[in-house]
């Protein structure tokens, strides 16, 4: 099951972005956070979120701030940056500040299932660093 | 040119040579002066003949200027020459003129259509070549004239024609009077001389309908025809005519297009002689890809989770609410008279709710749109089964060289799909999670399904063997082969109000109260929301029409459209809202009114798309 923490300034784009990660049996929204103090406030309850989905605009508050935060402490931890402001420095920017990926607003449920694709594969990826060159040897003598 | 510069020359030197006596020049010149008694030689034409006269007493020799032409030969001791040459009595010259004769050219051209053959005969009179006569000059110019020649040309026999025809092999039907139209001309001219046969356009099936008594539904606004018991006759079917093929000049054959639309008849009628006749009880759907009776289910209570999963073949009509996690699955379509709370419905044709849809889930036309999901992730699934047994035929004959090889054997694929095949064994699980309550209807997924779930499920106590990898695999190729050749009806879905709601849809999505709250609508064609769309995301293929986007208070609301003709149209448009249409984004910091904007206009002379980006 993969587990997701949501962080957005309006409730109302909470609600639907829970609908939408909702829709699939693999996903459970583990909590919702209006800004960065609720965020770590969770956090620091419960650091077992598969993915943190962030603004980049929380009221008063930078999302890319709170992104870079979370990345310095949780640098294993999945940030998925969601925005209205898509545009290429806003991405670079997400990048740079530790993010995993970028999702433009309006979202889709096809958007939220590339998410979870992307997550997986990044997971797999941490799993199995590198493939085997003898494996067929190396299961063998297993 | 040459000439005239030596003349120049002879004459400024004359000069300076009377110049001398009174004052002499520091250095001679190096030419001898020419004696004033001098002849220019001279040339010119006379009966296309070149007469050259050499110079005296140290006079100059005449030039010839010869054109670049091909109708001229000037050859000077037999050497081809052009240009300005100078000519003497001595050389031996030639000049030949060359005229030219009269031809008569055939061919053929093949209409576009493949249908018909043109002779074109081309006819280009003679001529002959003469140079000018000229004067006697020290530089001649020769020049040429040509005489257009009145002589008869052969006319094109018939029989030419009709070789060259056969010649490249055309089929079809020779028009001779064509042909001996196109012989008699004396100038250039076309004819169509051969046809081939144009195929004869079927005539469809003419379908007159029964009238039949119509239900009005005030509450819903809507007008259906009514119930229908087994035996009606619902539609007289007159046959059509099949079309006729026809042949291409090649001899190909051109298959006969038919002008008729597939139409589906379903499993609820029958074909008795010349009519389509009710197989059982229901309400008949008469559209123009279908036509069918489907059961009704008729609940007029609330449905609530106590009533358990609904999943009913045909229509399902709910009298009351459908409220508290309760779950309808109809093969047709799902109408609510009241409100839905917290509750999921799949309809495969429409989704009709009278009220407010609250905190729920609701698909219409979900089997296309599961299905479109469900295909990259069965290709996969298929490539990583074949990857799969690949690897598993590799091992097994590298075990079979061992001496426990039996023991080793059965437990392949398991190692496999633990250490190599980890994904594949996501994607499945996934496959059999994921798409459980949405193909709910669908015996093929559930049997696949119940597969996975019995013979795959744990990897580590069951033996997979080689057939069980290919049963898998053609099974789940077969499956896919199904799913994508099923082509969507009509689905739409139509509710007063959305709040904290979940609604896709194949077709378009009406919302035709006060709006949306907090919603995600998806739809693969339009979404029209009379009232407001605040907060949540709207996304659409073709065009989004809103009353009001977002709120004074800065709500933050979006749209999207994706197609390249896409439209979106906002009455009124609040801050902090974003429209996206063909991934161009706009985002909007102040209050606007009357937004219109439409995909194929985008472009910079055009206000308002001047701002996308």
């Amino acid at each position: 099951m993969i587990k997701i923490l949501l962080v957005d300034d309006y409730p109302e784009t909470l609600e639907a972005l829970s609908q939408l990660y909702e829709l699939h049996s693999n996903v459970k929204i583990g909590g919702c956070a209006l800004n960065g103090a609720e965020l770590f406030k969770i956090l620091e309850k419960d650091n077992t979120f598969d993915i943190i989905s962030i603004d980049i605009q929380l009221g008063k508050e930078n999302g890319l701030q709170l992104c870079e935060e979370i990345y310095q402490k949780y640098p294993n931890s999945f940030i998925l940056m969601c925005s209205l402001e898509a545009s290429e420095a806003n991405q670079k920017e997400a990048i740079r500040a530790g993010a995993s990926y970028f999702l433009a607003k309006p979202i889709s449920s096809t958007s939220i299932r590339k998410v979870i694709e992307v997550y997986k594969a990044t997971r797999m990826k941490r799993a199995f660093p590198e493939q085997f060159d003898h494996w067929v040897d190396d299961l063998l003598i297993k | 040119m040459l000439k005239s510069i030596f003349k120049y020359f002879q004459h400024d030197q004359k000069n300076s040579n009377n110049q001398v006596a009174e004052n002499p020049p520091a250095q001679p010149l190096p030419i001898p002066s020419p004696n004033s008694s001098s002849i220019d030689g001279y040339a010119y034409i006379e009966n296309n003949k070149l007469v050259v006269v050499d110079p005296k007493n140290y006079g100059f020799y005449a030039t010839v200027i010869v054109p670049d032409d091909d109708r001229l030969e000037f050859r000077i001791d037999g050497k081809k020459t052009i240009g300005e040459v100078v000519v003497s009595e001595l050389y031996q010259i030639d000049v030949v003129t060359r005229g030219r004769e009269p031809s008569t050219k055939r061919f053929t051209r093949v209409s576009e259509d493949k249908l018909s053959v043109s002779a074109i005969v081309q006819i280009e009179t003679g001529s002959s070549v003469m140079l000018s006569n000229s004067r006697p000059s020290l530089q001649t110019e020769l020049v040429i004239e040509e005489y257009a020649e009145e002589r008869e040309v052969e006319p094109v026999s018939p029989y030419a024609i009709l070789t060259l025809l056969k010649e490249q092999n055309f089929h079809g039907e020779i028009d001779y009077s064509a042909i001996h139209r196109l012989c008699q001309l004396s100038t250039s001219g076309e004819e169509v001389v051969l046809r081939g046969i144009a195929p004869s356009q079927g005539e469809p099936d003419h379908l007159n309908q029964i009238n039949l008594p119509v239900e009005k539904d005030d509450e819903l606004r809507l007008t259906h025809p009514s119930l229908i018991t087994a035996g009606t006759i619902i539609v007289d079917q007159q046959l059509g005519k099949e079309g006729t093929p026809g042949r291409d000049v090649y001899g190909f054959e051109i298959p006969a297009s038919q002008n008729v639309k597939p139409l589906t008849l379903g499993q609820g009628v029958i074909r008795v002689n010349t009519h389509i006749v009710a197989a059982k009880n229901g309400r008949l759907i008469f559209s123009k890809q279908r036509i069918d009776v489907v059961s009704e289910c008729v609940v007029d209570h609330d449905v609530t989770s106590a009533d358990g999963k609904i999943v009913f073949d045909g229509n399902v009509i709910v009298k009351g609410s459908v409220l508290d996690g309760a779950h309808i699955h109809a093969t047709e379509s799902v109408i609510v008279y009241g409100d839905v709370f917290h509750s999921t419905i799949y309809a495969e044709q429409d989704v009709i709710v009278a009220r407010t849809i609250h905190n729920s889930k609701v698909w219409a036309g979900n089997l296309k749109t599961i299905y479109s999901d469900l295909s990259p992730l069965l290709l996969r699934m298929i490539s990583g089964l074949e990857k799969l047994k690949e690897e598993y035929l590799l091992m097994k004959s590298h075990v079979l060289k061992r001496y426990d090889a039996h023991a080793v054997l059965p437990k392949i694929s398991s190692v496999l799909l633990e250490k190599r095949h980890v994904d594949l064994l996501d994607d499945l699980e996934f496959f059999v999670k994921e798409y459980q309550n949405h193909l709910s209807i669908d015996r093929e997924y559930q049997s696949l399904s119940e597969l996975l779930c019995t013979k795959w499920k744990e990897v580590q106590l069951t033996p997979l063997l080689e057939e069980d990898i290919q049963n898998l695999l053609s099974k789940m190729k077969d499956y896919h082969d199904r799913i994508v050749k099923i082509t969507p009806g009509i689905s739409v879905i139509r509710v007063s109000n959305a709040i904290s709601s979940y609604l896709n849809s194949y077709g378009n999505i009406f919302i035709t109260d006060k709006g949306c709250f907090s919603s995600n609508l998806e739809s693969k064609k339009a979404i029209a929301i009379r009232g407001s769309l605040r907060g949540g995301f709207a996304t659409a293929y073709h065009a989004v029409s809103v009353g009001e986007l977002g709120n004074s208070y800065g709500m933050e609301s979006s749209v999207r459209v994706t197609s390249l003709s896409g439209m979106i149209k906002i009455a009124l448009r609040h801050s902090n809202t974003l429209v996206e249409l063909c991934g161009k984004r706009d985002r909007c910091y102040s209050e606007e009114n009357n937004l219109y904007l439409r995909g194929d206009t985008i472009n910079d002379q055009n206000p308002v798309s001047r701002r996308l980006s």
